[in-house]
């Protein structure tokens, strides 16, 4: 898949990435623009590779939790739907694939009117640690006008979704089931690394939500709600890390009964990023 | 004066110590009096006992078979609404009513369950007796 990508769709894959990234690996202080043309044209696809597999923390993710309990030393022969496996690593308790998926949208343009088929590769990354699985999604903007300018109108389908993926790994792996990351949010909450912009809880006969305004957090605000809230099972949801943490200030989504983490921005530091999720884990 | 939670948490408690034999948990008996017996979410469980998810399910699942709670299983519309309850998801039916909001307008619509979120929770079982292990 890799081998066969036009320089069109290497762009477009290269684009997902942040700019710093790709500052980093090819030394280039230009605009991404710039960057991501010459990559097209003298990077290797070993480059390529690496540059995928070590930058894939930095991007813009939706991260799906599972516990499995399958063998990761003995995992069952599977592959993902119209993907690629384009590299794999193990290390102790841990095994981490890497694919890329093409996907076409099916768009409509307005002007002048018509529709057209367009292809994207996708890096998709499976961590196994332990009886934990990790699927993350680099995301994938919504708006295709980002691509295509203002001619595009919308998306009107797309050949490969994070929901069919989910259930094919469903499929494939025994016993596969959301890992509920209440703990592990509460954790984090109750040490002050994050605070609630938007929470949404069940209590017994209702859904709730309590939304901030902006800059304010529920714990900071609320204190005698948050201690109700931290009771509850906690739906969709949206955080921020405060300042205080060492890790950069970030804004992210997260459906705790739904083992579901969206992070929406791009991380200056992929590894740091890796271990906030790490330790939403780890405190379940 | 004891509420009728507070009773029935005891008899869990019963259960706790017995699977968890070694393990000091800390228990805030003010917090348990007020949880809705015929409503527990793991979570809840999980909250108040600050064990880890797996520890509160082990214990909810040990309390049904001990027939002190009643397992159920509710489909929630997706503005989160509660459109029905069943005594396991095979039994849910097969389409539920929900509000879903269109042009601005919450409109009545029949909606696949299969497609809709599922949640696990418990009561307790008034009823039942309590086997001891």
């Amino acid at each position: 898949m890799l081998a066969e990508a036009t320089p069109l769709s290497l762009s477009r894959l290269l684009a997902l990435f942040p700019v710093n990234a790709l500052r980093e690996k090819w030394h280039e202080q230009r605009k991404k623009a710039d960057i991501l043309a010459w990559a097209v044209q003298n990077a290797s696809q070993k480059e390529i590779k690496q540059f995928l597999d070590e930058y894939f923390g930095n991007c813009k993710q939706h991260i799906y939790l599972f516990t499995h309990r399958s063998d990761i030393t003995d995992l069952p022969n599977f592959r993902l739907p119209d993907a690629e496996k384009i590299s794999e690593r193990s290390d102790d308790n841990v095994r981490q694939f890497l694919y890329l998926a093409e996907v076409e949208f099916h768009v409509v343009y307005t002007n002048p009117l018509g529709e057209d088929r367009i292809k994207f590769l996708w890096p998709i990354r499976l961590e196994f640690v332990g009886n934990i699985l990790i699927v993350r999604f680099v995301m994938m903007e919504k708006d295709v006008r980002t691509y295509f300018g203002e001619g595009v109108s919308r998306t009107v389908g797309r050949s490969l979704t994070e929901p069919q993926i989910n259930a094919h790994l469903k499929n494939v792996l025994a016993e596969l089931e959301v890992l509920d990351i209440n703990g592990g949010i509460k954790h984090l909450w109750n040490q002050d690394r994050i605070d609630g912009t938007k929470i949404r809880y069940r209590k017994a006969k209702s859904m709730s939500t309590e939304s901030m305004d902006a800059g304010a957090g529920v714990k900071r605000t609320y204190p005698d709600l948050y201690k109700e809230l931290v009771k509850r099972p906690l739906f969709d949801s949206t955080f921020k890390t405060l300042e205080e943490d060492e890790n950069e200030e970030m804004t992210f989504r997260a459906d705790p009964s739904n083992g579901y983490l969206g992070l929406s921005s791009y991380a200056d530091d992929g590894d740091g990023r890796n271990s906030f999720v790490s330790e939403i884990i780890r405190h379940n | 004066m004891e509420t009728e939670g507070t009773v029935l948490f005891q008899k869990l408690l019963d259960i706790i110590d017995r699977l968890f034999p070694v393990r000091p948990l800390s228990i805030n008996e003010e917090a348990l009096a007020q949880l809705d017996p015929d409503k527990i979410y793991i979570e809840n469980v999980r909250s108040l006992l600050d064990v880890s998810y797996q520890d509160a399910k082990t214990l909810c699942e040990a309390a049904t078979r001990q027939g002190l709670f009643r397992k159920q299983v509710e489909v929630l519309c997706p503005d989160g609404a509660v459109a029905a309850t069943a005594d396991a998801e095979n039994l849910l039916p097969d389409h539920v009513k929900c509000l879903v909001e269109e042009d601005g307008e919450l409109e009545p619509r029949e909606m696949d369950t299969n497609d809709l979120q599922k949640i696990t929770f418990y009561r307790f079982n008034r009823t039942g007796q309590v086997a001891h292990a």
